[in-house]
């Protein structure tokens, strides 16, 4: 655990909230019951388009409650925004983790131990270990990226259909 | 090919003034004709005169009122002729007419006492007489290098810039390693006081230097420091050659402040050097026949191309090749390379188009190593390259090495016809329809990558900070009718220009700083904008907050000699690069990742970037935080840029 609250340097009032991020944190629960079935390989890592060791087996784990407020102040301070963008729409340094971000225990694996090769100028995903990042923080930020409202489709978009 | 007549003597010892203008316009004009003729050269037209800017204000003279309504010219004459009286033909003069002779068209400088030589003939003579040899003042040498640099990469040919000795040449420096990198001609002069009893102060002591140029021989092509003025027109015209040999280059000339100052010696100035029409390397024939052979034979051959399309000829160069094998092109942005739209540009298929390669030509390629990465071991790789032919040890630039099969140092612009000839005869009949099938496939994926690029683009669309997804379309949006120039590197905006835009023209894009040195693109972008001017094209750059801090004075520059700019800050409010950098080696310590904005962020306060513009008589406008008001903010930006001056727009986006 980090000694202190996470310090929010960027604040809400100049990153402003993305829309939708009402969103209910039990979504996400529903979602990660619904595409792993329980006991999850590191499946998701495919999701991020990372290579996935083989036999690597997490413990059936449901997704723990999170506060999307907390988790999104922690998205802020721990610098996932970086890579990720605010919104997690991903970008060149990282790929796109919300809205449906991939089920919670590939998520919480990729955070400790990062999969994929360097991407962007080399940079690897830094690991947040549990010194860094609690567990119960880590549910945080999951229940911020699962209540990320969808964006509006590219064909609704008039300046991406000309 | 045209022809140039050296000149025996200085034009005003020779014939009347009136009479030296007419023909100087015409030969001139002659003169970029020769220096920019021939197998590998730049086809981009350029007007005589038109784009030198008039000096908006004469500089106060005692006898002001008199020269009111005068023609600059006549002032010009009458003051020449009295410098003359007092002391002869000066050698700056001379040098004036000699970085003339070889195109040279503007000379961009902060001044400084070790070439106030040349400043005052440069004023006085080169801005007053035909050819004209524009100024473009500045407020820091690493502007004037960077605006060198762009201008070359659009023009096609080199500007020249003046720094002071020791102080200037430092300042400056930075730049030059940057134009280095970038495989750019620049012709930088530095001045310098051999003369110890001239120094006439503590200042002048500590701005000496016995050999200024060391400084910079790493990353300089040619340096010298002549001791005559017919030395010193050697010097230049060997420079310019090797400067605009491939690979491009800076180059340097130390001038002395005496050879400056002091009158030709006898009054009749010494002849300047025919310029050569200089003819690039070109790949030899059984070589070229080899890798036809092998790119023919392969199942799945891949193009890599960095800095390939020096000019306008490299680029349709580069599609007949592709064309004649049907073969991906996967671009590294150094230069406009291959069409954005174009079916075979393939570059959002990488990975996996790498991952399958079997025979993979590399083009003028900087990191060839990390960019074929991906693909197997087994892969035959070809270099064809001019870096070959011409590197220094230090800075290590050269990139991580890569194991090739194949290693040819040429210029690859001007093997391609070599090249695509020698694959076109290898293509068997029996082969055309494999080849159309694969074009096809090629085809059907670009326009996958297209689609799945315009999905990501829609993600976050209206979130604030503002996507750079959506920047940029909401300035494509408003310049896609125009003949427009993007003149930054576009990796910051996680290269949605290329993956969105259409463009197929060698001016639309013109790649990055090189050496990635910040302070780059305010200079760079504003000698792009003096080149695309006098070709009637509108300049846009998107530049980072970080390194607009580096350089802003350019913003006074551009107001001050009217640059036609629109410039889009990408206002992340931070050095975001180095933010997850440090992240990383956070990660590595798991100690505060909270405090990794420390030293990094750009905050507390936030910058006004558009006061900062004004200050500077640059409209600007922002900062800008709702994706909505971005389109308006950047149509009335334009309305000020297509009348003739510079704007700036501060937009608060995204990372990347």
């Amino acid at each position: 655990m980090t000694p202190t609250a996470p310090r929010l340097k960027l604040s809400l009032a100049s990153l402003p909230l993305v829309t939708g991020a009402a969103a209910l944190i039990g979504g996400a629960a529903a979602l990660i019951g619904a595409l792993t079935g329980g006991a999850a390989l590191i499946g998701g890592a495919a999701l991020i388009g990372s290579a996935v060791p083989t036999g690597v087996a997490i413990a059936q784990a449901a997704t723990p409650a999170g506060n999307a407020q907390r988790g999104q102040h922690l998205y802020l301070a721990v610098g996932c925004y970086e890579c990720h963008g605010t919104t997690g729409t991903g970008a060149i340094t990282g790929p796109k983790i919300a809205p449906n971000p991939i089920p919670f225990p590939a998520f919480i694996y990729q955070l400790r131990h990062p999969l994929g090769a360097p991407s962007y100028g080399n940079i690897k995903m830094p690991a947040y270990g549990e010194a860094v990042l609690s567990d119960a923080q880590v549910a945080d930020l999951y229940a911020y990226l699962a209540s990320i409202g969808p964006s509006p489709p590219a064909s609704k978009i008039p300046l991406l259909n000309r | 090919m045209a022809k140039r007549v050296a000149r025996q003597t200085h034009p005003l010892a020779a014939v009347s003034r009136r009479g030296f203008l007419k023909g100087a316009a015409l030969g001139g004009a002659a003169l970029r004709g020769a220096a920019l003729g021939g197998a590998g050269a730049i086809a981009v037209p350029v007007t005589a005169v038109a784009q030198a800017p008039e000096p908006r204000q004469l500089p106060p003279v005692p006898d002001q009122a008199a020269e009111q309504g005068q023609p600059a010219e006549v002032t010009g004459q009458r003051r020449r002729l009295a410098t003359s009286a007092a002391g002869g033909l000066p050698g700056s003069d001379y040098m004036v007419d000699v970085i003339r002779s070889l195109g040279i068209e503007y000379v961009a400088f902060v001044p400084g006492d070790t070439f106030k030589g040349l400043h005052e003939s440069v004023i006085n003579y080169g801005l007053l007489t035909n050819p004209k040899l524009g100024l473009i003042p500045c407020m820091h040498e690493e502007v004037s290098v960077a605006i060198c640099h762009g201008y070359a990469k659009i023009a096609g040919k080199p500007m020249a810039c003046a720094m002071h000795s020791t102080v200037g040449l430092q300042h400056g420096c930075m730049a030059l390693y940057n134009a280095w990198a970038d495989r750019v001609p620049v012709f930088a002069l530095v001045g310098h006081q051999a003369d110890a009893n001239k120094r006439v102060g503590l200042v002048q002591w500590a701005h000496a230097v016995y050999d200024g140029p060391e400084l910079v021989r790493d990353f300089t092509k040619f340096d010298d420091t002549p001791a005559s003025l017919s030395d010193f027109a050697d010097s230049a015209v060997r420079a310019y050659k090797f400067a605009m040999t491939p690979p491009y280059g800076p180059v340097l000339l130390a001038l002395d402040e005496g050879l400056q100052e002091n009158p030709v010696p006898g009054g009749r100035a010494p002849a300047i050097p025919r310029l050569p029409l200089i003819v690039p390397p070109q790949g030899e024939d059984a070589a070229c026949a080899e890798v036809a052979r092998m790119l023919v034979g392969a199942a799945h051959p891949v193009i890599l191309a960095d800095r390939c399309a020096r000019t306008p000829a490299g680029l349709a160069r580069l599609i007949e090749l592709a064309e004649a094998l049907q073969a991906p092109v996967i671009d590294a942005h150094g230069r406009f390379n291959f069409p954005w739209r174009h079916p075979l540009n393939q570059t959002g298929s990488a990975r996996d188009l790498l991952s399958r390669a079997d025979v993979i030509l590399g083009l003028e390629m900087t990191d060839f190593y990390h960019a074929s990465a991906a693909a197997p071991p087994t892969a035959k790789r070809i270099s064809v390259a001019s870096t070959d032919l011409y590197f220094k040890s230090n800075y290590q630039d050269f990139e991580r090495f890569t194991a090739v099969d194949i290693a040819i140092a040429v210029d690859a612009e001007a093997t391609l016809p070599v090249l695509t000839d020698a694959v076109r005869r290898a293509i068997r009949p029996s082969l055309r329809s494999a080849l159309r099938e694969r074009g096809a496939t090629l085809a059907r994926q670009h326009q996958e990558a297209l689609e799945e690029s315009r999905t990501a683009a829609a993600l976050g669309w209206n979130d604030r900070p503002i996507t750079t997804a959506r920047l940029c379309m909401e300035l494509y949006d408003k310049i896609r009718h125009e003949k427009w120039s993007l003149v930054n590197g576009t990796s910051f905006q996680s290269y949605w220009p290329q993956r969105l835009w259409t463009a197929h023209e060698h001016y639309q894009y013109m790649g990055d700083a090189g050496a990635y040195g910040l302070g780059y693109l305010p200079g760079a972008s504003l000698g792009a904008a003096v080149a695309n001017q006098s070709q009637g094209r509108l300049t846009v750059a998107i530049g980072g907050d970080g390194d607009l801090m580096f350089t802003p004075s350019f913003l006074w520059t551009a107001a001050h000699q009217r640059i036609p700019l629109l410039y889009v800050v990408h206002n992340n409010r931070a050095y975001h690069q180095e933010v997850m950098w440090v992240q990383v080696i956070a990660g590595e310590r798991q100690r505060g990742i909270d405090r990794c904005h420390l030293g990094t962020t750009i905050d507390d306060p936030y910058i006004d970037y558009a006061k900062l513009a004004q200050s500077m008589g640059v409209h600007g406008e922002g900062p800008i935080t709702d994706p909505n008001a971005l389109g308006p903010a950047i149509e009335r930006a334009l309305a000020i840029v297509k009348r003739g001056e510079p704007a700036l727009i501060d937009v608060v986006a995204q990372g990347r």
